[in-house]
């Protein structure tokens, strides 16, 4: 293995780490979604009482959940794609396949990340809030896009190398990690 | 460049991707930018960051995480396992047994769930684990669950019925309560070709051992207790207008925690497993739903979806040949779309033709959501088996697929069972509007 | 044509406030002999929601759009006077008096930060409150549970000694219909769109607002356009003003009729219940004008007066 390779594998375990963490903090996203639903029932169904913020908020709690854990369900392989032929090739078939799909994973991703930065910009810009009662600064939660989608193409380009690496034999073919 | 041209260009580009094993989401984002590119260059780019946003930020996906952790609870907490102890015993006189209670597990989760992926996850997270070790083929097992998932948006709540009534002004009520007998129909022809499959084949389906005592199947239902209490205080829940029905999924998780609590089957690593699944699940779920919004926005910019509906508008013909027609349509397009696009897409556009062709807009409502439930099951954009997938990512999409496709004709013949006899859909609601 | 706009409205595809951008932009596209054609689309056409709309404006995104200034208040909050209850409650003064006044607030705000004209100006129905049950008088309201869509909705209910409750539009009606809330604010046509007789007895005709929309044009497009056309689009817009104005008066009147055929029981507010209301709610109006700056409280007062 060479130097860079190296230390590509080593930059690896940290990402491993990074999504884990990425994956604790939506867990307990999820559990404050469900905590904030409960009480603006017990509240305005015992104490005509209501929070003013539980659907406006269950909202920006699921695209943080789920934004934030494109990074890890892409490096886990758990997106959905249709595996049936590449699961037939073989080796360096695979990884020549690999690489313009990696590209065009990262194509994708970083439009997206744009285009979200941009929206997030307008918001930051004009100074937006939301329209419900809690008039939120939408800037808030909508950093999670430009931050989710970045994170992803991040993953896109540590397959992208890896296919570049095994090609180049400078990592073993069936290399388990990255996918 | 024409509507047929820019159909033909994006159709090779999704199969070359997905040929090449890319992700199904990013080759429909690939598709949503190059079609939205064509059209405008990269002007119109910024506007998916508005379509990402919308549709993180919508009701209809918000729910999904807390109803996939209600039935992890329930998984995880073993309740489930003395759920379908106690209902093996009951259901096992007939052929086909446990596959039943797929149906049934779907028919009654239905009544709690507005999407038909969150009805397949919810009871296919129970049942997956539960009939494989009673040696259930997979074939049969995962079919009952992408089919039976349909139920969950023709039995009411149903996010479709929703979006459609909000398209059209039609009322609400009556579109939820016109869905009531398609759906117990739907499910109860879905369990003859249970039960016809488990004759034909017995190795699909084994039956159990030996008859059940009459004790033995006391215990079984006094094991079918705690998750039958769990949805009659969710259904109350929301009957008696304590919460609505995507508050019901938050109230069903705080109750299934609690009921696993007074079991002490629920431990702390159990707990964090739950949620972490329900989180990447609905993280999946959300990535593909994302990309379909995005494909349907270039679908429109592009003229495609104006473009099909005059064709069929103004095609001329009688009704049954209309119908055909609009079969195929959505047969077609749901091959590619989410059912929430689909109704998005077309309604506005066909409402009226449809309208015109004498059809009557209850009718249509739940025809369409048919329509869609079929689509949730076709490949290579099928919701139904997304959401199956997710729960044995082990098993290829293929497989899942093929074990729909029985299911997939019922609900096919069904739309035409539906047409033939209108009365199935509408005789409820005209009662009620009588009364 | 020599110029396309995409025109979108968050309205739906049928409804009237559609019908009439369509109508519209056929009659622009015929007056320019073809060389100006306004392209309308509908909710669910393109991906924006109505609060999105003047950002798609602002950044070209969409050439025009029909902006709820209630919905975009988010960007414009010093716009949002009409927002206030009972600022303006008939929709023949707002086009009487009030247009007139609110046009160089608009100007000033949608040119100078967004780059847009606020080309014309147009409001829904006034809102009511819908209940399950009927109330006689306003105290009625104490112990209500509404479902309130604003801030200012929310305010109100508790000023009057009830609930402002957040619910998902989507659910209002289940919601109604099974008394997760006793009531839900909106105009009477979508009242009668969404059957809200099936789900509520009794209509308390308040007047709490109108609705201010904005037809609003990205000002490089508008600038862009040869001269003769930019005086042709106003002519028309000003044209085209009184038709929306007739249009919804005219659907007010006949959404009413409808719900009370539905056997619905509507009570319009005597003058001295109206003086009450306003009266009590008078608060929200001084926290709104102490929260948006001196400018916008005195557009506040400008349309109010021109209002009364
Ligand atoms: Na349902
Ligand atoms: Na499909």
């Amino acid at each position: 293995m060479t130097s860079f390779a190296r230390l590509f594998v080593a930059i690896g375990k940290g990402l491993d780490w990074m999504g884990e963490w990425f994956v604790g903090l939506a867990s307990l996203l999820l559990l404050a979604m469900g905590i904030l639903i409960n009480v603006e029932v017990v509240g305005r169904y015992f104490f005509n009482f209501s929070t003013l913020i539980s659907d406006e908020y269950s909202g920006y709690l699921f695209s943080w959940m789920t934004l934030i854990c494109f990074f890890y369900a892409l490096r886990t392989d758990r997106l959905l794609r249709v595996d049936a032929l590449v699961t037939g090739l073989r080796g360096k078939i695979r990884d020549v396949l690999g690489v313009p799909a990696a590209l065009i994973g990262l194509g994708v991703s970083v439009i997206l990340t744009q285009a979200t930065y941009t929206m997030w910009h307008t918001n930051w810009m004009f100074g937006s809030v939301s329209l419900q009662p809690s008039q939120t600064p939408l800037y808030i939660p909508q950093m999670v896009m430009p931050l989710g989608f970045g994170l992803l193409s991040l993953g896109y380009l540590e397959r992208l190398v890896a296919a570049v690496l095994r090609l180049t034999g400078q990592l073993p073919q069936q290399g388990k990690h990255p996918q | 460049m024409s509507w047929e041209i820019a159909l033909l260009i994006y159709g090779v580009i999704v199969i070359l991707c997905l040929l090449a094993g890319i992700e199904i989401g990013v080759a429909m984002a690939l598709v949503g930018i190059v079609g939205v590119s064509f059209v405008s260059g990269s002007q119109l780019w910024p506007t998916f960051g508005d379509i990402i946003w919308n549709t993180t930020n919508t009701f209809t996906l918000v729910s999904i995480p807390l109803f996939v952790l209600m039935g992890e609870i329930i998984l995880r907490s073993g309740l489930s396992r003395r759920f379908y102890a106690g209902i093996s015993h009951l259901l096992a006189p007939f052929p086909g047994g446990l596959a039943h209670s797929n149906i049934l597990g779907c028919a009654v989760f239905s009544a709690l769930a507005g999407s038909s992926m969150a009805t397949a996850m919810t009871v296919g997270t129970v049942a997956v684990p539960e009939m494989r070790k009673r040696g259930y083929n997979d074939a049969l097992t995962l079919g009952t669950l992408t089919g039976g998932g349909c139920l969950g948006i023709l039995i009411p709540p149903s996010i479709p019925i929703i979006v459609y009534a909000s398209i059209v002004q039609e009322s609400v009520v009556d579109l939820f309560i016109a869905g009531i007998v398609p759906g117990l129909l739907l499910a109860f022809l879905f369990m003859v070709y249970v039960a016809m499959v488990s004759l034909l084949r017995p190795e699909m389906a084994p039956r159990a051992p030996e008859r059940p005592s009459m004790a033995v199947i006391i215990g079984g239902l006094g094991d079918t207790i705690p998750v039958a209490l769990l949805i009659l205080a969710i259904v109350g829940g929301m009957y008696f207008g304590v919460v609505t029905p995507t508050e019901a999924a938050a109230f069903g998780c705080l109750l299934a925690t609690l009921v696993a609590l007074l079991y002490r089957d629920l431990t702390l690593a159990s707990f964090r497993a739950a949620l972490r699944n329900s989180v990447l699940t609905s993280c999946v779920v959300l990535f593909i739903t994302i990309s379909a919004q995005i494909l349907s926005f270039a679908i429109t910019t592009s003229g495609i979806g104006r473009g099909i509906a005059d064709v069929l508008a103004h095609a001329g013909v009688g009704p049954l040949l209309f119908f055909c027609l609009l079969f195929l349509l959505y047969l077609v397009i749901g091959m590619f779309l989410d059912g929430l696009s689909i109704m998005l897409l077309t309604v506005p556009i066909l409402y009226p033709s449809m309208i015109a062709a004498g059809f009557d807009g209850i009718w249509i409502g739940i025809v369409l959501v048919v329509f869609i439930e079929l689509g949730a099951l076709t490949p290579p954009m099928g919701l139904n088996l997304f959401a199956v997938k997710s729960i044995v990512p082990e098993t290829s999409l293929g497989k899942i697929g093929m074990a729909s496709l029985p299911f997939a004709l019922i609900i096919a013949g069904f739309g035409f069972l539906l047409y033939a006899f209108p009365e199935i859909v509408l005789f409820l609601p005209n009662m009620m509007r009588a009364h | 044509a020599d110029t396309q706009w995409t025109y979108y409205t968050y309205f739906g595809a049928n409804d009237k406030p559609t019908q009439l951008h369509r109508a519209f932009a056929e009659d622009v596209l015929k007056a320019s002999n073809g060389r100006l054609k306004i392209d309308v689309f509908a909710s669910g056409e393109l991906p924006y929601k109505s609060s999105d709309v003047l950002k798609a404006v602002a950044t070209a995104q969409i050439q025009m759009g029909d902006a709820a200034i209630g919905s975009v208040a988010g960007d414009v909050p010093e716009l949002n006077a009409l927002s206030m209850p009972f600022s303006c409650t008939s929709i023949d003064k707002f086009y009487d008096k009030a247009v007139a006044v609110a046009q160089p607030y608009l100007e000033e705000v949608f040119e100078g930060k967004f780059g847009a004209v606020p080309l014309m100006q147009w409001v829904m129905p006034p809102q009511q409150l819908w209940l399950r049950e009927p109330i006689d008088s306003i105290s009625g309201l104490k112990g209500v549970k509404a479902r309130a869509w604003n801030r200012e909705q929310v305010q109100m209910m508790q000023l009057l000694g009830g609930t402002g409750v957040t619910i998902t539009p989507a659910e209002v009606i289940p919601a109604l219909q099974r008394g997760v809330v006793d009531g839900a604010f909106t105009a009477a046509v979508p009242a009668l769109d969404w059957k809200f007789n099936e789900v509520t007895k009794f209509g308390y005709m308040m007047n709490v607002t109108l609705a201010h929309q904005v037809a609003t044009v990205n000002k490089a497009a508008f600038d862009a356009l040869p001269e003769d056309l930019q005086t042709l689009l106003r002519d028309k817009a000003a044209e085209w003003a009184p038709k929306y104005r007739e249009a919804m008066i005219e659907g007010d009147k006949s959404a009413r009729a409808a719900l009370k055929e539905a056997g619905m029981t509507l009570h319009d507010v005597t003058p001295e219940e109206e003086a009450e209301l306003r009266a009590a709610t008078r608060s929200i109006w001084d926290d709104w004008t102490k929260q948006n700056g001196q400018k916008a409280g005195q557009m506040l007062s400008d349309v109010a007066q021109a209002c009364e």
